[in-house]
C-alpha cells in the first residue's frame, strides 16, 4: 500500500471525525456564530424579497462533471436550491434553475419537485432546465433565459469558467442582482470584477450553513477550518525546514 | 422507506469507492473499477438526457406563443441538421466538418470576443463600483500581465518583464495554491456530508 | 369624652382639638354646637351645628340651610319606608322636576340658563325641601354639568359665566354620628357608612377644553406631506422607462470599436513589425524533448479545450506539431470534451494543408471519452478496454490475431507511449490531467513524458507542476507568446507573424483602456460631486 494512500486516507478519517465531534459539540452549545459574510445576507433578503414582490430568482448550477471534483460545488448548488425551492415555490413566481451539465440538470428538477411536495404545491419539470451543453452553449442559453425572463436575482453557484462574465453581464443589463460563488480560478477571478456579491475560495462551500441547510453543514464548516489552521503550520513548517535544508 | 433505501445505496457505493481508492485490495479496487465504469456509462447517458431535455424546452416554447421562440426554432433546426448529417455521413465527414468549422467555432469565437468586451468593461468600472484595494492591486496586476504579454512594440521597460515574471511564479502561484487548498477542503467536506447521508442531492430528503 | 367630627373627613376628634388629627382641618368654634355632635353633613344639607367647621358662626350659615337642618332632623325621626317620596323614588324625582321646571323653565336634564348652577342657589328657600333630596339636587347638578357639556361648547347656563372659575369651595358634608343612617346617595338609609374621604367627596366642575385641534405651521406642513403620501399610495405609479441607450451601452460600444480597430489594423496593414519573444524556458524544454523522440514515436495527444480558444491554441501549437511530424511521430488523439474530436480532427487536417495526414496512418483519433476525470483514469489504467474504437468505428488496439493501426501498435498501456501532450484551456482539467497521470508519469522507470500547451490564463495553475521536483509537466507552451517563441527556436515560418502584431496592439490597448478608462471612470464622478458639493456649501 502506498504511503500516500495512506496518508490521504488518514486525512479523511480526520475530517469525518471533526465533522462528527463538531456536530455533537455544536449541538450542546447554544449560538452558534459565524462569521458574517455579506453575500448571504444580501442573498436572504433577495428570498425575502421573491415572495413579497413577486420577483424570480434563478438558480445556475454550473457545468461541473459528476465524476469530477468539481461535482461538488454542484451539490453545494442544489443544497442552496433546495432551501430556496423550500421557501419561494409558493410564491406566484418560483424559484428556475439551470445548468450545463446533464445530470445536473436532472438533479435540479428532482430537488424542485421535493420541495414542491414538502409544501404541497405542483411542480413544474420546466423549472429546471439544461441551457447548454459546453460552456459557451451553457453561457448563451443562459443570458437570453435571463434577458426573457424577469429575474429578481440570480445565483451562480457551480463551476464556471471565464463564460460566467457573459451571464452576469446579461444579469447586469436587466438591472438583477448577481450572487456567484465557483471553484474555478478563473471564475473566480472573472466573479470578482463581474458580480455584485462574489464569494471567492471556499465561502461558496458554506453556503448551506448559512442558509440552514442543516447542522452538519456548520460542523463541517468548524471542521474545514480547523484543519486549514493545521495545513497552514504544516506549509510553514515545511518551508522553514527546507530553508534550513532539513528537507 | 424509498428515501432510506437511496441513502443506503449512495452512501454504501460511496464508502467501497473510497475504500477502493485508498486500500489496494483486490477486491475492493475490482468492485470500484466496476462501479465507476457503471457511473460512466450513467454519465454519458445523463449527455443524452441533457440532449433531451434541451430539445424538450424548447420545442415547447416553439409551440407555444412564447417571446423569442424563433430562438427555439433556430436552435431546433441547428440540432435537426447537425444530428442529421453527423449521424448519416460520421463526424469526420467534411460535411460534418463544415458545420463545426464555419458554424460552431465562428459562434464560439464571437462568444470570446464579446467575452473580452465585458472583461475590458467590467474591469473599467471596478474601482468605481468597489473603491477599495483589493481593486486597485486587481486593476494593477491586469494592466502589468497584459502589457508584457503581448509584444509592446518592441519597447523594453526596465524591470516590467521581470515583474510580469515574478507575478507569474510568486503571487499568482501562491494565491491560486491556497485557493485551490480551500476548495479541496470544502470539496472533501461536500462528499463527506454526502458520504453520512447529511446532504442528499438525489432527492432523499 | 365628647368628640367633634371633622368637617372634612368626618373622623371624630377630641372636642379640644382644634386641628383634625387626621386630615389636619381646622376647626372653627360654633354657637349652638353640642356635645353630641353629629357628622358633617352633606354641603347644604342635615345638622351643620356641629359639622361643619368651616363656618366660624352661625351668621355665616344661611337661613334656608339651618332650615333644611332642622326639617332633616325632623325627617330622620320618620321612618323610612313611611316616607312616601322615598318609597317613590322616580314620582319623588318627577315631581321635583315639575317643581324644578317650574320654576326655572328647565327639563330633564337641562338646566335653565337663568338656573342657579351651585346648590346653594339652585334650591327655592321658600320650599321644604326634604334632605333626599336636596342630595339628589347635589348629585343631579354634578351629573348635568357632565351631560350638558358639550364638546366645544359651554355648559348649559353658563352662558356668561366664567367657566374658569370653578366651584372652588369644598362641598359641605354633613354630620352624622357613626352608626347613623346615611340619609344621601345610593347608601341613603344605610347605617355605618364611611363618609367620604375629603379629596374624594370634593365635586368639581371638571376644567373646559376646547375642542378645536391646535395644529401648528409645521404639523401642518407634515399632516400635508402624510396625506399626500397616502393619496399616492392608491394610485398606480408607472415604471420608470429603460432607456434604449445608457451609459453602459455606449461606454460597451466604444470599448468594442477601440478594440475592433486596434486589432484589425495591424492585420489590414500586414504589419510585421514587433518582434517575437527572445527566449522562453518551456518552449525550450519541449524543444529539446521532441528532438530526443525516437523516429516513428507514438505519441498521445488530448484535445481539451473549447472552440471558442481554437484560435489562440492551434496558434501556439502549430509550431509544436509542425515539428512534431516532421520528426515522424504517430499521433494517437483523444478527448474528455465533447467537441474535442472535432477540433482535434479539424486542428490535424490545418497542419499541412498541401500534405493531408491520412486517418489510420499517420494519425487515430479515439474520440470522446465520457466520465471526466473518472474516464481518464480508467483510460490510463486501462486504455483498450476504455476505447476499443476510434471515432470513424475501427477497431484501435491490435489483438491477437489482428494487427493494430500503426498509431497504437505495441500500445498496451499509457507508459507505452513515448509523450503525452496535452492541449489545454481549462485550469480543471490540466489538474485532472496532471493528478491522474502524475503518479504514473513521476515514476523513474517510466520514460513517458507529459507537455502541455495551455492557454495564457492557466499559467499560474500549471507551473508549479512543471518547476516542482519530481517533476510531473516536462514542458510547458504558454499561449501565444509561448508558440511563438517555439517557433523563433525551430526557425519556423509557420507561426503567422500578423497575428503577432494584432495580438500585441489588442493587449496594449485593453490594458489602456482598462488603466485609463477606469480612472476616469472613477475620478470624473468624484470631482463633478466634489464641485456640486462646494456649490451647495457656497450658497
Amino acid at each position: 500500500m502506498d504511503s500516500l494512500n495512506i496518508l490521504g486516507l488518514i486525512f479523511v478519517l480526520v475530517f469525518f471525525g471533526l465533522m462528527i465531534a463538531a456536530s455533537v459539540v455544536l449541538r450542546q452549545r447554544e449560538g452558534r456564530k459565524l462569521r458574517e459574510i455579506p453575500a448571504f445576507g444580501r442573498l436572504r433578503r433577495a428570498i425575502g424579497l421573491a415572495v413579497e414582490a413577486g420577483s424570480r430568482l434563478h438558480i445556475s448550477l454550473g457545468r461541473g462533471q459528476l465524476l469530477s471534483p468539481q461535482s461538488a460545488i454542484g451539490y453545494v448548488g442544489l443544497s442552496i436550491l433546495d432551501r430556496i425551492a423550500r421557501s419561494t415555490s409558493i410564491s406566484d413566481r418560483p424559484p428556475v434553475a439551470t445548468a450545463g451539465e446533464g445530470s445536473l440538470g436532472i438533479l435540479s428538477q428532482d430537488t424542485q419537485q421535493d420541495a414542491a411536495k414538502y409544501l404541497g404545491v405542483e411542480s413544474d419539470p420546466m423549472r429546471g432546465r439544461i441551457t447548454g451543453l459546453t460552456p459557451y452553449s451553457y453561457a448563451a442559453g443562459t443570458l437570453s433565459f435571463i434577458q426573457e425572463e424577469d429575474i429578481g436575482a440570480n445565483l451562480l453557484i457551480g463551476s464556471f469558467g471565464n463564460e460566467v462574465a457573459l451571464i452576469t453581464d446579461a444579469a447586469e443589463r436587466r438591472d438583477g442582482m448577481t450572487l456567484g460563488g465557483t471553484d474555478n480560478l478563473t471564475g473566480q477571478a472573472v466573479l470578482f470584477a463581474t458580480a455584485q456579491e462574489p464569494l471567492i475560495g471556499e465561502e461558496t462551500y458554506a453556503g448551506g450553513a448559512y442558509l440552514g441547510a442543516g447542522p452538519m453543514h456548520i460542523a463541517s464548516l468548524y471542521a474545514q477550518d480547523i484543519l486549514r489552521w493545521v495545513l497552514i503550520g504544516l506549509i510553514v513548517m515545511g518551508a522553514i525546514l527546507k530553508l534550513f535544508s532539513v528537507l | 422507506m424509498r428515501n432510506l433505501v437511496y441513502t443506503a445505496i449512495a452512501i454504501g457505493v460511496g464508502i467501497v469507492v473510497l475504500l477502493g481508492y485508498f486500500l489496494q485490495f483486490d477486491l475492493l479496487v475490482n468492485l470500484r473499477i466496476v462501479l465507476l465504469e457503471w457511473a460512466t456509462i450513467l454519465v454519458a447517458t445523463a449527455l443524452l438526457i441533457g440532449v433531451v431535455n434541451l430539445f424538450i424546452v424548447h420545442w415547447r416554447k416553439s409551440t407555444t406563443d412564447q417571446p423569442n421562440r424563433v430562438n427555439s426554432i433556430a436552435l431546433l433546426a441547428g440540432l435537426t441538421i447537425t444530428l442529421g448529417v453527423a449521424g448519416w455521413f460520421g463526424p469526420t465527414d467534411p460535411y460534418s466538418l463544415w458545420i463545426f468549422n464555419y458554424i460552431l467555432i465562428p459562434i464560439e469565437a464571437s462568444l470570446m470576443g464579446i467575452l473580452s468586451v465585458v472583461l475590458i468593461y467590467a474591469g473599467v468600472r471596478l474601482l468605481r463600483r468597489k473603491p477599495n484595494l483589493l481593486s486597485i492591486v486587481f486593476i494593477t496586476t491586469a494592466v502589468v500581465i497584459l502589457l508584457m504579454t503581448g509584444p509592446l512594440f518592441g519597447i523594453d521597460i526596465p524591470g516590467l518583464a521581470e515583474l510580469r515574471i515574478w507575478i507569474g511564479k510568486v503571487p499568482a502561484v501562491a494565491g491560486a495554491r491556497g485557493i485551490l487548498l480551500g476548495v479541496s477542503l470544502g470539496i472533501i467536506a461536500a462528499g463527506l456530508r454526502i458520504l453520512i447521508g447529511a446532504d442528499r442531492p438525489y432527492g432523499g430528503n | 369624652m365628647e368628640k367633634i367630627y371633622c368637617p372634612s373627613c368626618g373622623k371624630p376628634n377630641p372636642i379640644d382639638n382644634k386641628f383634625c388629627d387626621f386630615c389636619l382641618t381646622q376647626f372653627h368654634p360654633q354657637e349652638g354646637d353640642s356635645a353630641d355632635s353629629e357628622a358633617p353633613s352633606v354641603p347644604g344639607i342635615g345638622d351643620n351645628q356641629n359639622g361643619l367647621g368651616g363656618h366660624e358662626s352661625d351668621s355665616n350659615v344661611p337661613d334656608w340651610l339651618s332650615e333644611l337642618q332642622q326639617s332633616n332632623e325632623m325627617e330622620d325621626e320618620k321612618p323610612l319606608d313611611s316616607d312616601p317620596e322615598l318609597g317613590q323614588p322616580a314620582n319623588a324625582i318627577s315631581d321635583w322636576m315639575t317643581g324644578v321646571s317650574g320654576d326655572g323653565e328647565a327639563t330633564v336634564g337641562e338646566v335653565s340658563p337663568a338656573a342657579p348652577f351651585l346648590p346653594d342657589q339652585g334650591i327655592d328657600e321658600s320650599q321644604d325641601i326634604p334632605h333626599w333630596l336636596n342630595d339628589a339636587l347635589i348629585e343631579e347638578e354634578a351629573q348635568d354639568s357632565v351631560e350638558d357639556e358639550r364638546p366645544g361648547e359651554v355648559p348649559l347656563g353658563g352662558e356668561g359665566r366664567d367657566v374658569s372659575q370653578g366651584d372652588s369651595s369644598p362641598p359641605k358634608i354633613s354630620e352624622e354620628t357613626p352608626g347613623d343612617r346615611e340619609n344621601a346617595g345610593p347608601l341613603a338609609g344605610l347605617r355605618g357608612v364611611l363618609s367620604a374621604e375629603a379629596g374624594a367627596a370634593r365635586v368639581r366642575k371638571p376644567r373646559t377644553y376646547s375642542a378645536k385641534l391646535k395644529v401648528s405651521t409645521s404639523q401642518r406642513a407634515h399632516i400635508d406631506l402624510l396625506n399626500s403620501l397616502l393619496e399616492d399610495e392608491g394610485q398606480p405609479q408607472p415604471l420608470p422607462q429603460r432607456r434604449s441607450i445608457s451609459q453602459q451601452h455606449v461606454l460597451r460600444l466604444g470599448i468594442a470599436l477601440v478594440l475592433l480597430l486596434a486589432i484589425l489594423w495591424p492585420i489590414v496593414i500586414a504589419s510585421q513589425e514587433m518582434p517575437f519573444p527572445d527566449y522562453d524556458e518551456g518552449s525550450a524544454e519541449v524543444n529539446r524533448l521532441i528532438s530526443q523522440l525516437p523516429e516513428n514515436a507514438r505519441v498521445l495527444v488530448g484535445f481539451d479545450f473549447e472552440p471558442g480558444l481554437a484560435a489562440e491554441l492551434d496558434t501556439a501549437a502549430a509550431p509544436v506539431f509542425d515539428h512534431l511530424l516532421s520528426e515522424g511521430a504517430l499521433l494517437t488523439l483523444i478527448s474528455t470534451s465533447p467537441s474535442g474530436p472535432l477540433l482535434a480532427e479539424r486542428f490535424i487536417r490545418s497542419i499541412k494543408p498541401d500534405q493531408e495526414l491520412i486517418s489510420g496512418l499517420e494519425y487515430v483519433n479515439l474520440g470522446y471519452i465520457p466520465g471526466g476525470a473518472v474516464g481518464l483514469l480508467s483510460f490510463i489504467e486501462n486504455p483498450q478496454g476504455t476505447i476499443p474504437f476510434t471515432i470513424d468505428g475501427l477497431s484501435a488496439w491490435e489483438t491477437e490475431g489482428r494487427n493494430g493501426l500503426p498509431a497504437t501498435t505495441g500500445i498496451s498501456q499509457i507508459t507505452d507511449y513515448s509523450m503525452v501532450i496535452l492541449l489545454v484551456d481549462d485550469p480543471d482539467t490540466a489538474r485532472t490531467w496532471i493528478e491522474q497521470l502524475g503518479p504514473t508519469i513521476t515514476n523513474p522507470q517510466v520514460l513517458t513524458s507529459f507537455v502541455l500547451i495551455t492557454s495564457a490564463q492557466l499559467e499560474p495553475v500549471v507551473r508549479p507542476y512543471y518547476e516542482s521536483s519530481p517533476q510531473p509537466v516536462n514542458g510547458l507552451v504558454v499561449g501565444l507568446r509561448g508558440g511563438a517563441a517555439y517557433a523563433r527556436i525551430i526557425g519556423s515560418d509557420e507561426f503567422p507573424g500578423k497575428f503577432w502584431d494584432a495580438f500585441g496592439m489588442g493587449t496594449f490597448v485593453a490594458a489602456l483602456l482598462i488603466l485609463v478608462g477606469g480612472l476616469g471612470y472613477y475620478v470624473i464622478p468624484e470631482l463633478s460631486r466634489t464641485a456640486r458639493g462646494q456649490e451647495k456649501v457656497k450658497r
